[in-house]
């Protein structure tokens, strides 16, 4: 019984269909988003206590929500939530007075499958920035500083048939210039944009539509990268050592027997990770690095080596699709998640420490 | 022919019986016995003894040992008295003694009936006995895992605890600061005030002084990248599973768009174009002349014999004349076509499913009709007219079983 727990602390009942869940940052609460059955927006905020989940504030807003990060907030103390709607807007909210958004565009003419930002809490070097992804193919990156128009956008050429944009990350922002994002789309395509250079980096299809990206860690030198798509499948890319023609090494892991909806990085360990199936379970893995994580080949060209992935532990609970969690950046271990099942739960993972 | 044996030895006690037969040279091997309460058969071939005894003997604690060339049976009696006669006083009555033989023989074939009940049941509750304990071990192991991960929950509540009042704390700790500096600023803004001769409106929006760190780093320029996707026919997302039957499915499409080259018929250009052969097939179709738009689509599949649409709009066409029977072949041939099953020929299908239903109903093979309307209802399920109609056909036929 060495192996790390996940135990179900709590859950909680909703009465609307939750997309995303986030912590806040420096606190015990969590946050909400998602759709009601009349078609308005949820946000709601809860706070553990006394062993159980309280809901402490409900707001309702106009359209349905889909995703939000507290990636781009300027400071731990003053949180701003970047939220994507069903109607393609991208809007900031300051936690403290959510009747109006403090930031608001009609970003894209669909729904925002996905949002990510980076710059914020302290975290990293470079503007604080939001990107999205959505259903109409184009992904933009946002600066709250420029209303109306993104500061980049990847769009699809002219006469080129869109694919629907599943997912979006951002990477590599170890110094002010650099920044990387990374989208994931619904015919299998990864690409990677490098934003100094505005240019694609890298771009392959795994065959499966991409329904999340994450790096290990946003701040770093980019060192790995995990897709999860639909048919169970999770990838691992190792993001160091980049070959001309066979791009970045990968491990496929086959997990979930359905649909792996998310996978979030430990905040305290980069290579422990949390998958959420289509099955409502929920998978810990650990990554181990190889040996030599390069090989030079005959031609004097390096080549990068995939490691291998182990599964510390699994739980299921729900029947739905888990379709959202997040790591608590505070406490090693805790972490929030929701299914389409309507429950928001609070879940916790022991003796991370001893991996 | 079975020789018996007369010259037996026998001896007695109040309780037991002792009877020495001899063996005569037979193998111990071959020897045989029968006993019940009342009757005792030896018999190793050639010879035999059989005797009909005085009185009842218990069968269970009797035993026979074979010692020196002769059979020794010791007999326990049932009741402890002298028999003074080892044979019962009817024993030379033929009658009386294939009676008792017959008595001897189901009393022993009850006894192993018995015996053998006792087995089964002795092996039933050693059965259960063994799962019992088996159900105790992992009941115990399954106990074992759940006070583990008691322990581990009520160590978590216990740190949450206090993760929670360090966060509460932290909190107060940082609206302190905002409040001290806050104020600090008020003070600040005050001292000035009194130096400006006319009042400045301080409205409340002023003495929240908001401490924002500025953003340092710069905007970036606005940049573009254009993105080229890999390509896919199918507007669905990509699925492994999925790619080999759509795959076939593109393949079989370009196949039938390719015209029958064999025919070597002088054709107008237009008749050899697929959509205005459609399109006029469609124009006699809506003014009601169905021969001359079933003249055209088998025109038409003359030369496209591959494309399921065409079969599927001719038997359309022959449902409409009444020529069920091949209104049927039609739609099934169309089946056959629309095979690898995707999504994109999902709609296809299930309408020549309901075609061929409708026209077996009219056929009065209600039986066939209901099987095509399933499988409609299993491709469409929200479709609630195929429901009701698929539960139609049914109430029919089950009406119609009552009276044949």
């Amino acid at each position: 019984m060495d192996k790390p727990q996940i135990i179900l602390h709590s859950q909680k009942s909703v009465n609307y269909t939750v997309f995303d869940v986030k912590w806040i940052p420096t606190s015990a609460k969590f946050i909400s988003l998602g759709n009601h059955a009349r078609g308005t927006g949820a946000l709601d905020i809860f706070e553990i206590t006394h062993g159980d989940i309280a809901l402490i504030a409900q707001h309702e807003k106009p359209t349905a929500f889909k995703c939000g990060t507290f990636g781009a907030s300027p400071s731990r103390e003053r949180r701003h939530l970047a939220t994507g709607n069903f109607d393609g807007y991208i809007q900031v909210w300051d936690l403290e007075k959510l009747e109006k958004p403090i930031y608001s565009v009609k970003g894209h003419t669909e729904i925002i499958n996905a949002i990510d930002a980076i710059g914020g809490l302290g975290v990293g070097e470079g503007a604080p920035e939001i990107a999205t992804a959505s259903r109409d193919g184009r992904v933009h990156i946002w600066d709250t500083r420029q209303a109306d128009l993104p500061v980049a956008s990847m769009e699809p050429a002219e006469g080129e048939t869109k694919r629907d944009c599943w997912a979006v990350c951002f990477g590599n922002s170890f110094n002010s210039s650099e920044r990387v994002v990374c989208a994931g789309y619904d015919n299998g395509d990864v690409k990677l944009f490098d934003l100094r250079t505005m240019s694609i980096r890298w771009e392959t299809n795994i065959k499966n539509g991409v329904c999340c990206l994450e790096f290990d860690r946003k701040d770093i030198e980019m060192n790995k990268l995990v897709a999860t798509t639909l048919e169970s499948k999770i990838h691992v890319f190792d993001m160091r050592t980049q070959h001309v023609e066979k791009g970045f090494a990968s491990v496929v892991e086959k997990a979930h027997n359905s649909t792996v909806w998310i996978g979030r990085h430990l905040p305290q360990n980069r290579d422990v990770f949390m998958t959420c199936g289509g099955s409502g379970s929920y998978y810990l893995w650990k990554y181990n690095y190889p040996e030599n994580r390069v090989k030079t080949q005959t031609d004097k060209t390096e080549v990068g080596v995939a490691g291998t992935l182990t599964l510390l532990q699994n739980i299921g609970l729900s029947t739905q699709p888990a379709s959202a969690f997040d790591w608590s950046p505070d406490k090693p271990g805790l972490a929030c998640t929701s299914a389409f099942d309507q429950t928001v739960r609070v879940l916790i993972t022991t003796k991370l420490n001893s991996i | 022919m079975p020789v018996i044996i007369r010259d037996i030895n026998w001896e007695e006690t109040d309780t037991s019986l002792v009877l020495h037969i001899p063996m005569k040279g037979a193998k111990a091997t071959k020897l045989d016995v029968l006993s019940s309460d009342q009757y005792l058969k030896v018999s190793f071939s050639p010879y035999f003894y059989e005797v009909f005894l005085h009185d009842l003997i218990d069968d269970d604690k009797s035993r026979i040992i074979i010692q020196d060339g002769f059979v020794e049976a010791t007999l326990t009696k049932q009741y402890p008295r002298k028999w003074n006669q080892l044979s019962h006083s009817q024993s030379d009555d033929k009658e009386a003694m294939k009676i008792v033989r017959e008595d001897a023989l189901r009393q022993i074939a009850e006894k192993q009936k018995q015996r053998h009940e006792a087995n089964a049941s002795l092996l039933n509750t050693n059965k259960r006995e063994a799962v019992r304990e088996q159900m105790k071990l992992e009941e115990d192991e399954r106990n074992r895992i759940d006070t583990i991960k008691k322990n581990e929950r009520d160590k978590i509540s216990d740190e949450m605890k206090q993760f929670e009042d360090n966060q509460k704390i932290q909190r107060q700790v940082a609206i302190q600061n905002h409040v001290h500096e806050v104020q600090s600023q008020k003070k600040v803004d005050e001292i000035e005030k009194k130096k400006i001769i006319f009042e400045e409106n301080t409205s409340k929006e002023n003495s929240r002084i908001t401490v924002e760190p500025k953003i340092t780093a710069p905007l970036r320029e606005t940049g573009r990248i254009a993105v080229n996707f890999t390509s896919r026919v199918f507007p669905t997302p990509l699925r492994e599973s999925q790619t080999e039957m759509e795959d076939e499915w593109l393949r079989k499409q370009i196949d039938s768009r390719q015209f029958n080259t064999d025919l070597q018929l002088d054709l107008s250009e237009n008749e050899k174009d697929i959509d205005y052969l459609k399109t006029k097939a469609n124009q006699f179709f809506q003014q009601g002349n169905f021969q001359s738009a079933i003249g055209v689509y088998s025109h038409a599949i003359r030369i496209f014999p591959k494309v399921a649409i065409l079969y599927s709009n001719r038997g359309a066409c022959h449902f409409q004349v009444r020529n069920m029977m091949k209104c049927v072949e039609d739609c099934s041939r169309a089946l056959e076509l629309l095979d690898p099953p995707v999504l994109d020929n999902l709609p296809q299908r299930i309408k020549a499913h309901v075609r061929r239903g409708t026209a077996f109903c009219e056929l009065e093979l209600y039986a066939e009709g209901l099987l095509d309307y399933e499988a409609a209802l299993k491709l469409s399920p929200d479709d609630e007219k195929i429901r009701q109609d698929a539960q139609r056909i049914r109430n029919f036929l089950e009406k119609n079983q009552d009276f044949s």
